[in-house]
């Protein structure tokens, strides 16, 4: 004779393997996920530096417009700043994308008031502060698109 | 009461940049009522440049890069929404598989 406890059903047993597989199916699912979005690349200190660095130079070589006199050095070691910085940036590669045309549109932005200075002469007071918003807020704002970015903890 | 940059433009002789008046009031109003302040303040900067045109302080050319400029920036803008949707992305993904990890771990 068979005892009552071998009537009722027996739970079946979770399987710690199953589980695993499961969670590691999510896991996988979500990091496949996370390379095909393209998220961007991650905070970087460096880039931040540069930026505002940048910034402060070439705001400072809008000061010296008003003048007569063009300093050819100064332009010059601009450019440099900026060709060594934009090549930072696209060294990244494609996550970087972003950032990367933020700063050519900055390499223009600054060719296009160098070139106004050097064809249409020193800047009057009104014209220099009007160059000098529009680049600080190019600055600002691939300054704070860096912010934007998660660390990478 | 026009705005100094209207009667500038009602002014001038020229038939197309009359024509051009409604348009760029309407643009400018729309700018500045945007609830963006990114937009908001490009909107500011276009009516200030025209008052600086109609009032002689800047010259066409000036006027044209400040414009040009103003489309870069928005140019820029753009990109900084991108990596902000991107970024907040990234953060749910990483915050999703630290709780996998987690789980797995609890329900080992």
């Amino acid at each position: 004779m068979q005892s009552m406890e071998c009537d009722q059903p027996r739970p079946i047993p979770r399987k710690p393997t199953t589980l695993v597989a499961a969670f590691l199916y999510l896991f996988l699912a979500l990091s496949g996920c996370a390379s095909f979005l393209g998220f961007p690349t991650y905070y970087d200190q460096t880039t931040y530096k540069n930026l505002t660095d940048l910034k402060a130079e070439i705001l400072f070589l809008y000061d010296t417009f008003v003048s007569d006199s063009i300093d050819e050095a100064k332009f010059a070691a601009a450019r440099l700043k900026l060709a060594q910085v934009y090549e930072y940036e696209k060294g990244k590669g494609e996550k970087n994308r972003e950032t990367r045309e933020q700063l050519e549109l900055l390499q223009q932005m600054v060719e296009r008031h160098m070139s106004d200075r050097v064809k249409g002469g020193k800047w009057t007071p009104t014209h220099v502060r009007n160059q000098k918003t529009n680049l600080a807020e190019a600055f600002d704002l691939a300054i704070a698109t860096e912010r934007l970015k998660n660390k990478n903890e | 009461m026009s705005a100094k940059w209207e009667e500038f433009i009602d002014n001038l002789q020229d038939e197309a940049a009359t024509l051009l008046k409604d348009d760029l009031r309407t643009l400018i109003t729309t700018a500045q009522d945007d609830s963006n302040a990114f937009v908001e303040r490009q909107g500011e900067k276009l009516e200030l440049y025209l008052n600086q045109l109609a009032d002689g302080a800047i010259t066409k050319e000036q006027f044209e890069g400040y414009v040009t400029d103003i489309r870069d920036l928005t140019k820029m803008q753009s990109r900084k929404m991108s990596v902000a949707s991107k970024a907040r992305a990234q953060r749910f993904v990483k915050g999703i598989t630290k709780l996998v990890i987690k789980g797995m771990m609890a329900a080992l």
